[in-house]
């Protein structure tokens, strides 16, 4: 009884990820955010080639680290806008609704998209290894074995966003609303990461008192959101897989898996308590 | 204003000021007299000066070096225009006695009196590199005071010596007759120079603890605890140790890049040779380094770690790998960079000809010659096997048209547009064929 029910959400599971997977291949956005990165790559490299030009001598220890950082950070954005855009579309047109009168419930809609999310991520890792791969052959520069390790790193933490992003969705139940949400947290994020390298300075203390005392406040703010932000988490598991240091790889990946469980959890029981009808 | 609006504004207020964590104390002005740890302490290159107020409350030390510290009163002021906190030494510099305990937690850990100490120094370097203790410290410095008192009385009768000689060369000036068959004797030699400097005896406790942190407090001859000499110690060790290169081309010399990573590649532009000057580097977690050596100086917390150049590599082998994996080897060589000769502007690097003692070296490196040799990986050899952390790559970079470098991304537009046009398409396309080539849902 309980094998066929498990077949059976995984069926549900399967056909619903395809459905996603498809129409996402399908539509401009990913191709679009694609050839943002691709490009990202390419200019690099360019500036590598200025630099040689005139310097004559370069010293690098990953020519593609800063594209790796780019792609990892759009997939991240591109993946969780499309996660909140996707559900709340769904439940905002009534389709969850007629879904969920079926065989499906709000945890195989839920796992359906995330395993989406992971078919397109893994799609446009790979389209992406292409590119570095071919740029790699072209330019000489060193392709290393840590980029393949850091874009694959990088799943957690884009499981960890596209999972905030259906939560934002299930909790607005709008698309607007869930994308301006998903925006302002990002931005939030953002804002709070560049006040605080140009405010966390001591040397502001002989400047003017008001500043730093909010310098101080932002960096204790950022400080926060540093264990709360998957992008956070993403960043310093670069960095820390930059240096091989593995405690730290693993400790920022298991903080990505523990806020993809705790977001997935979390929408899953907004789901349950506000139910599937559109609002 | 109603008063759970009241009661999230509270919040916010107590959010934000537990956010500031206290207000910096304001910098002293007046001269305060109190207890400071200064003494000399190794930075892993040289042995430096230290100043440790009882405002600053941790002091930071190299883990199994051996460092001298002493606990004195003086009166210590704020100098606004470095930040920093000054002793006023000549109006107050009073030793403490006693004895100085560490304390690893609870656990008394080191007992120590203080001992005779000395820092030494190559005459012809500005680096106190060797501190000693105890009798041998008294010693050293015995013998450079001899050496010294040696070279005076060397020096003086060199002076007589070369003023007997300016003395005959006059008079061969005056009388040629008289030294015609007399050959003119060789001008007397300097005395040879001092080869150490060894500095003032001090009284100091030697140091010398493993990585962790401690507590120390000096106790009187009663074994009661001076008030005001507690001070929390950390002490640190390097990460990693490795080798770092310096490297430039001939072309832009002055343009030097440092590659500290063994991971890292160097690439090389169109260039015709390489130098690498090589360094034996350690790495420190940056803010407990900077703490060790620039203490009282404000800096951001540095979550990071940094290389440190401990000193120039020398004597080491080269080696050096083509692409075919064929192994070649290479001695470090002293250059100098000379003007070109003219009005032209420019300069070449050439080879130190150690016939010609006047021609002093600019520095010493590794030189590959790109245009002859094709060299795809460095390493250092360490008597007889390759030394951990001086591995390195290097690349010819050949440039490509830019046209070419953007050609992907323009591939991966049409693709998505021929995704989305195949989608129109096949959204148009009558219903029952669909049906047909199985693509709708049951």
């Amino acid at each position: 009884m309980m094998r066929a029910r498990l077949a059976s959400d995984l069926r549900t599971i399967r056909t619903l990820a395809v459905r996603s997977f498809a129409e996402t291949i399908q539509s401009l956005g990913i191709y679009v955010a694609l050839s943002i990165i691709v490009l990202s790559v390419s200019l690099t490299l360019l500036v590598y080639q200025d630099i040689l030009a005139t310097d004559y001598v370069l010293v690098l220890s990953n020519p593609f680290s800063l594209a790796l950082v780019v792609a990892a950070v759009m997939f991240s954005i591109y993946l969780g806008a499309l996660s909140c855009i996707s559900i709340a579309k769904e439940k905002e047109t009534g389709t969850l609704f007629i879904l969920c009168a079926g065989p499906v419930n709000q945890v195989n809609f839920i796992l359906g998209h995330l395993v989406a999310q992971l078919l397109t991520f893994l799609f446009m890792t790979g389209v992406l290894l292409v590119d570095f791969f071919l740029m790699a052959q072209l330019t000489q520069f060193y392709f290393s074995v840590r980029v393949l390790l850091g874009l694959l790193y990088a799943v957690f933490a884009v499981s960890a966003i596209s999972l905030l992003g259906a939560f934002l969705a299930v909790l607005t139940g709008r698309v607007r609303a869930g994308v301006l949400a998903f925006i302002v947290v990002l931005l939030v994020g953002i804002a709070l990461q560049i006040l605080d390298s140009f405010l966390y300075n001591p040397d502001l203390r002989n400047v003017d008192a008001n500043l730093f005392f909010i310098g101080r406040a932002v960096h204790a703010m950022n400080a926060v959101l540093q264990w709360l932000s998957p992008f956070a988490h993403l960043l310093n598991g670069f960095q820390a897989l930059a240096i091989q240091n593995w405690s730290l790889v693993w400790l920022n990946g298991l903080a990505s898996i523990l806020f993809a469980c705790l977001f997935l959890f979390l929408t899953i029981r907004v789901m349950e308590t506000r139910g599937v009808r559109p609002e | 204003m109603n008063a759970p609006r009241r009661l999230w504004f509270l919040f916010a207020f107590l959010f934000m000021a537990g956010c500031v964590p206290g207000t910096p104390g304001l910098p002293k002005s007046d001269a305060v007299p109190e207890y400071v740890y200064t003494g000399s302490i190794f930075d892993g290159i040289q042995y430096g000066a230290v100043l440790s107020p009882a405002e600053q409350d941790t002091l930071y030390l190299l883990a199994d070096t051996v460092n001298a510290v002493v606990v004195k009163r003086t009166e210590v002021y704020f100098w606004e225009i470095t930040q920093e906190y000054k002793a006023d030494w000549e109006k107050l510099n009073q030793p403490l006695d006693g004895t100085l305990e560490i304390y690893q937690g609870n656990h008394l850990f080191q007992k120590l009196e203080r001992q005779s100490q000395v820092l030494v120094r190559q005459y012809d370097s500005q680096l106190f590199k060797e501190i000693v203790f105890g009798p041998d410290a008294l010693q050293r410095f015995q013998a450079y005071q001899n050496d010294i008192q040696r070279y005076r009385k060397d020096y003086e009768n060199h002076v007589k010596a070369q003023q007997q000689y300016s003395e005959e060369l006059w008079d061969r000036y005056q009388n040629p007759d008289k030294y015609r068959n007399v050959p003119l004797r060789k001008e007397p030699d300097l005395p040879p120079p001092l080869h150490e400097f060894v500095s003032e005896v001090a009284l100091t406790y030697p140091l010398s603890l493993p990585v962790g942190s401690f507590t120390m407090r000096v106790v009187d001859s009663n074994g009661r605890a001076v008030p005001g000499s507690e001070k929390k110690l950390k002490t640190i060790q390097p990460r990693r140790k490795g080798i770092s290169y310096v490297v430039y081309t001939e072309h832009r010399w002055t343009n030097q890049k440092t590659s500290r990573e063994p991971e890292e590649v160097i690439y090389v532009g169109a260039a015709d040779s390489l130098f690498l000057q090589p360094f034996v580097q350690h790495e420190y977690y940056a803010d407990d380094y900077l703490n060790l050596t620039e203490p009282q100086k404000k800096h951001a917390p540095l979550d990071d770690w940094m290389w440190v150049d401990i000193h120039p590599l020398s004597g080491e082998k080269l080696q050096t790998r083509d692409a075919k994996n064929h192994p070649g080897e290479r001695d470090l060589i002293p250059f100098q960079v000379q003007q070109l000769p003219g009005p032209k502007l420019g300069y070449l690097i050439v080879p130190v000809d150690p016939n010609r003692p006047e021609s002093t070296p600019s520095f010493s490196a590794y030189k590959i010659d790109l245009a002859r040799e094709t060299v795809s990986a460095i390493g250092i050899i360490d008597q007889h096997s390759l030394r951990g952390g001086a591995d390195r790559q290097i690349r010819r970079i050949a440039n490509v048209n830019p046209l070419v470098l953007i050609l992907p991304v323009g591939i991966t537009l049409s693709l998505g547009l021929i995704a989305v046009s195949l989608r129109k398409v096949r959204a148009n396309e009558p219903l029952p064929e669909r049906k047909k080539n199985g693509h709708r849902c049951s």
